[in-house]
């Protein structure tokens, strides 16, 4: 026991904590959009998908328990540690130049975590509270869903919450590699390129949800 | 501009001046006329020179070797530690690199744990107590041993030795948006952790040097690579993969 407070009193102990709860989030976001591409085949489709989770029962329950866990624990983390490097420069440059070696990307993590936490909330009450408060809006699961996110609201909402989770993968995952000290110079390039086309493919494959419904006519409006 | 060391570069240096940590500084703003010839410090000799002979203050900069090996020299240069050229100290910079008419931004390196002594004096001693808190071997006294002993791979060789270079001028700190001392430690840690004669002290090396680094109120490393970029000897930043990785098996390993 005082061997992990010791190491979670230090930052990199917390980076590493901060790696392994990214990393499953990261695994988690890949299922969810696999379960979202059953809007392809049409709400029907999606909505069987949502039983079998609902089915799973107390399973599903240890499953959202554990999902909000690894949130929270993520974003305290992230955030203890950001103080601690603002404190870190109290007095800053008045003259910064970039090194050219931080991205977008990397510099943009914070701004991204937290869009991610609003998008989140925002998420969560409209689908997730709402289904277990057995309001009827969300009787019909899938409509409720393809309603949302073609309405403008909810496609800019939907769009800006995506292009937040692209970025913050952009960084994350070869950035997690890194952390957990999962660097050599035999694969270190491979991590950048998977970190990059995975940050890439997810980013596409939840744009083109929305997209098909929209352009195959199955928008709001119809 | 090859070669035409007789054209000389009007400039406009605005420089940190501050009369000790707990005041404010600002920039004061003087005109040279600099050789391209000159190192960067020569230059700032000359201002000094300039300054004393009107009876004015000149002012406090670190310098020792001026060979780039000891890591004394510090300074931000227009925005970037150690100035425009990769892998060179400010010590080993050169008016050349610079251009008739610039403006020349010169401040000290600014983090929490770097407290400015003097203008461009900072205090860097945080950097030897990470060092202390595990950056050393221990060594028997007696008979030396025969050199061949203790077999080491010439691939960890290379490493340790590439970590080595590290001069602890701290300007990974002043990259760093973060002001995180992670590849100056990193490097230290795997200088040693690379050899035998480190392996006695492996586990509270690790464990000592990355408390110490947070304790002196440096900041956490978000994989932005500024440091390596920053770096006068370009250190990997595979050195902080491992550090990591260090820090992990010495956190399992420790009682
Ligand atoms: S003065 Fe020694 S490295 Fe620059």
């Amino acid at each position: 026991m005082h061997a992990l407070r010791r190491f979670l009193e230090t930052s990199v102990g917390r980076k590493t904590v901060l790696a392994i709860t990214g990393l499953s989030l990261f695994g988690f976001v890949i299922v969810h959009l696999l379960g979202n591409f059953a809007l392809f085949s049409g709400t029907e489709a999606f909505n069987e998908y949502a039983q079998k989770l609902e089915d799973l029962g107390p399973v599903l329950m240890v499953a959202e328990v554990g999902l909000l866990t690894l949130f929270v624990v993520h974003m305290g983390l992230a955030l203890s540690l950001h103080r601690q490097s603002r404190e870190a420069r109290p007095d800053d440059y008045r003259i910064r130049a970039n090194m050219g070696r931080s991205t977008v990307a990397s510099r943009s993590m914070l701004i991204t975590g937290l869009a991610l936490g609003v998008f989140l909330v925002i998420h969560i009450t409209d689908f997730r509270i709402k289904k277990i408060m057995g309001d009827p809006a969300v009787a019909d699961l899938g409509q409720a869903v393809v309603e949302r996110i073609t309405s403008p609201l909810g496609l800019v909402i939907y769009m800006g919450g995506i292009i937040a989770l692209g970025l913050h993968l952009r960084h994350a995952l070869q950035s997690a590699f890194q952390t957990l000290g999962l660097s050599h110079p035999r694969y270190a390039d491979n991590v950048r390129y998977v970190s990059a086309a995975s940050a890439a493919l997810i980013t596409l494959g939840f744009a083109a949800i929305p997209l098909y419904l929209l352009f195959t006519g199955q928008g709001a409006s119809s | 501009m090859g070669g035409h060391n007789d054209e000389t570069l009007s400039l406009t240096l605005n420089i940190w001046r501050q009369s000790g940590p707990d005041t404010a500084g600002d920039f004061e703003t003087h005109s040279l006329e600099a050789s391209p010839a000159m190192s960067f410090l020569e230059m700032l000799d000359v201002v000094n020179e300039n300054l004393q002979r009107e009876g004015r203050e000149p002012f406090a900069f670190d310098h020792d070797c001026r060979e780039g090996i000891c890591g004394m020299c510090s300074l931000v240069i227009n925005g970037k530690p150690h100035g425009p050229e990769s892998e060179t100290t400010t010590c080993q910079l050169h008016m050349r690199s610079f251009n008739d008419g610039d403006v020349i931004w010169i401040e000290p390196f600014r983090a929490k744990a770097f407290p400015v002594l003097r203008d461009l004096i900072i205090d860097r001693s945080p950097l030897d107590r990470i060092i202390q808190a595990g950056g050393y071997v221990s060594v028997n006294t007696g008979a030396p041993q025969d050199a061949n002993a203790l077999p080491i791979p010439k691939q960890n060789a290379d490493l340790a030795m590439d970590a080595a270079a590290c001069i602890g001028c701290g300007a990974c700190v002043a990259a760093c948006p973060n002001a995180a001392a992670m590849l100056f430690t990193a490097a230290k840690v795997s200088h040693l952790a690379l050899l035998p004669q480190g392996a006695p002290e492996r586990v509270s090396r690790a464990l000592g040097m990355v408390e110490q680094m947070d304790a002196e109120g440096f900041g956490h490393c978000t994989n932005h690579y500024e440091c390596m970029a920053a770096c006068p000897k370009g250190i990997s930043t595979d050195n902080i993969a491992r550090m990591n990785r260090e820090y992990l098996r010495a956190s399992i390993l420790s009682r």
